[in-house]
């Protein structure tokens, strides 16, 4: 089944053709690769899934829907979650706080409550915390002692893994993650591939965009590679690997 | 300890406020009344600018919307104090929604440089609109709210009836905020402060919660206005400048912006300053442009974030 379905996208950034007749799909339940040197135009494509920029051309089609004019809170809801390549959190939030914002729009959440500011307290104490999100954040490996702290006082890569909960409390069907694992040592970079599978074991729908070959092939069904802005290659990580022209494109003739 | 603090601050400022008219002399309760008015509208304009991170130049001009609304009801139509400060107030936060509606597209500095214009413009309103709002000579002999005690019918509001019936509204504001704080809506506010477009990319409605925000924080200010020109019984354009936006800003800056005392401490401050540079007359706008400086520079977080530093306190909520 075609989750989420991109055809024909163009984006240019002025004279630059960013993004060249892009076509791919992303299959419900599989966990697809997007990698591709700098300047690829990885996370562009990001961008123009989420609404975050407007492409000039081409379709992007999210359960059969057309979701190119959606606004971008409603593509949340509508259920696609993204990380962003830099540290993105809401600082001065406990962790629990930073969930609360995402978990606002799942797909559950009665829609005229959201219409209509919620005064009553939330997510203050333990008894405060709605069902599941102590147990998302177990999941991404926080102990549940710190749900109630500060982001800034978290290390970077807890920060991270609030940044993923955060995405995952809205409950998506399809999760975007752009470099979730930049600037991640190897112990830890392992313990997210894990919580990627079980993520996507849970029935979410993974893009995972990364430098990391070796981890993105380990984790991965298909992978697509970008250069320039045009897809060269799409296959099992086992075909990209042995394809000419990535390696070219990665290692230099 | 920390919480036992905090409870301890405001148990002193409760008993402040409880004591005051009984040992004060009456122009002090007098003052202390416009300062818990003061209260009322730097509060509401903390919630834009404190949590959600908006910072308003106009907002006097939503206080004089409330003023000269309720003002012009009761002389006009005849209406009592009650009706027509809740009518002035609620209008003044519907046409801060439509307001906020073009308004809040600006972001950061131009959105206050915008705030600055409209404050401007409803300054030459009430000032030029002679018809209606009376131009530079206001408006005057407004009625006294009344009120109904037990045994002696129906009398109108004395000095310390305002004091306490003003310095209730402030203490069920405080307890409002501090839940609007703690809800998911104040967790938004605060969400869009930290970052507007990540907020709005895990799916916040930005646009219908900054919309709400202005409302509220417009209706807070227009309920002020409509006090400030009952309890004084006469308005005029001078109360509602650009100037006079500049010292709610300074009461919150000064106060800690995003907490629920800063308006309150920043509020007393300015009070106590403006008794003392009341002979430096228009000069005294320079003093309080020094102090932001001074703020912001040294004092990071107002009296509040300092009281936070020095003592390990969480004032926010």
């Amino acid at each position: 089944m075609k989750l989420l379905e991109v055809k024909a996208l163009c984006k240019n950034f002025g004279g630059l053709k960013a993004i060249k007749d892009l076509t791919f799909h992303l299959n419900g339940g599989e966990i697809l690769g997007l990698i591709g040197p700098n300047g690829a135009g990885k996370s562009t494509v990001l961008n123009l899934i989420t609404n975050t920029l407007k492409p000039d051309s081409g379709f992007i089609l999210f359960d059969g829907q057309d979701i190119r004019n959606v606004p971008r809170h409603r593509i949340v809801e509508l259920g696609i979650a993204r990380t962003f390549q830099a540290l993105t959190v809401f600082n001065n939030l406990s962790v629990v706080d930073n969930l609360l914002i995402g978990h606002a729009s799942r797909k559950k959440a009665f829609s005229l409550r959201k219409m209509i500011p919620s005064f009553s307290r939330v997510g203050e104490r333990k008894g405060m915390v709605p069902e599941g999100l102590i147990e998302l954040i177990k999941l991404v490996g926080i102990d549940k002692e710190q749900a109630h702290v500060k982001l800034t006082t978290l290390p970077v890569i807890d920060q991270r893994r609030v940044a993923i909960a955060t995405s995952l409390a809205s409950q998506p069907r399809a999760l975007l993650l752009d470099e979730p694992l930049a600037g991640v040592n190897h112990y830890e970079s392992g313990k997210l591939l894990d919580l990627f599978r079980r993520v996507r074991d849970m029935g979410t729908t993974i893009l995972l965009i990364d430098h990391n070959l070796e981890a993105v092939f380990s984790v991965t069904d298909r992978v697509l590679v970008l250069d320039f802005g045009e897809l060269i290659a799409e296959g099992t990580p086992e075909e990209i690997l042995g394809n000419k022209l990535v390696s070219d494109v990665y290692l230099g003739e | 300890m920390r919480s036992v603090a905090k409870k301890i601050l405001w148990m002193c400022l409760m008993l402040f406020v409880l004591l005051m008219p009984i040992y004060g002399r009456e122009d002090m309760v007098h003052l202390m009344t416009i300062t818990g008015i003061w209260i009322i509208i730097a509060m509401g304009l903390n919630v834009l600018t404190g949590y959600m991170g908006y910072v308003s130049f106009g907002h006097a001009a939503f206080t004089g919307l409330g003023a000269y609304g309720s003002a012009i009801l009761s002389l006009r139509l005849g209406m009592d104090f009650w009706p027509s400060m809740a009518i002035a107030a609620s209008a003044t936060a519907v046409l801060g929604a439509l307001l906020g509606f073009g308004i809040l597209r600006l972001t950061g500095a131009y959105f206050s440089i915008g705030t600055l214009l409209l404050g401007e413009i409803l300054y030459s309103v009430y000032y030029n609109w002679s018809g209606v709002t009376g131009g530079y000579m206001g408006l005057t002999s407004l009625p006294t709210p009344e009120l109904f005690l037990p045994g002696q019918g129906i009398i109108p509001f004395t000095l310390i009836h305002w004091f306490y019936f003003v310095h209730l509204v402030v203490f069920l504001m405080v307890v409002g905020i501090r839940e609007m704080v703690s809800s998911q809506f104040g967790k938004e506010l605060i969400a869009i402060r930290e970052n507007e477009s990540f907020a709005e990319s895990v799916g916040v409605n930005v646009k219908r919660r900054k919309i709400q925000c202005f409302a509220l924080s417009a209706f807070l200010a227009g309920l002020g206005g409509a006090f400030f020109a009952h309890f004084l019984e006469s308005i005029g354009p001078d109360s509602f400048t650009v100037g006079r936006s500049l010292e709610f800003i300074t009461i919150i800056i000064i106060g800690g912006l995003g907490s629920l005392v800063g308006p309150i401490l920043g509020s007393y401050i300015l009070i106590l300053l403006s008794l003392y540079l009341e002979v430096l007359g228009a000069w005294r706008m320079v003093v309080y442009g020094m102090i932001i400086i001074v703020v912001l520079f040294f004092g990071r977080g107002g009296i509040v974030g300092m009281m936070e530093r020095i003592f390990k306190l969480d004032l926010r909520k």
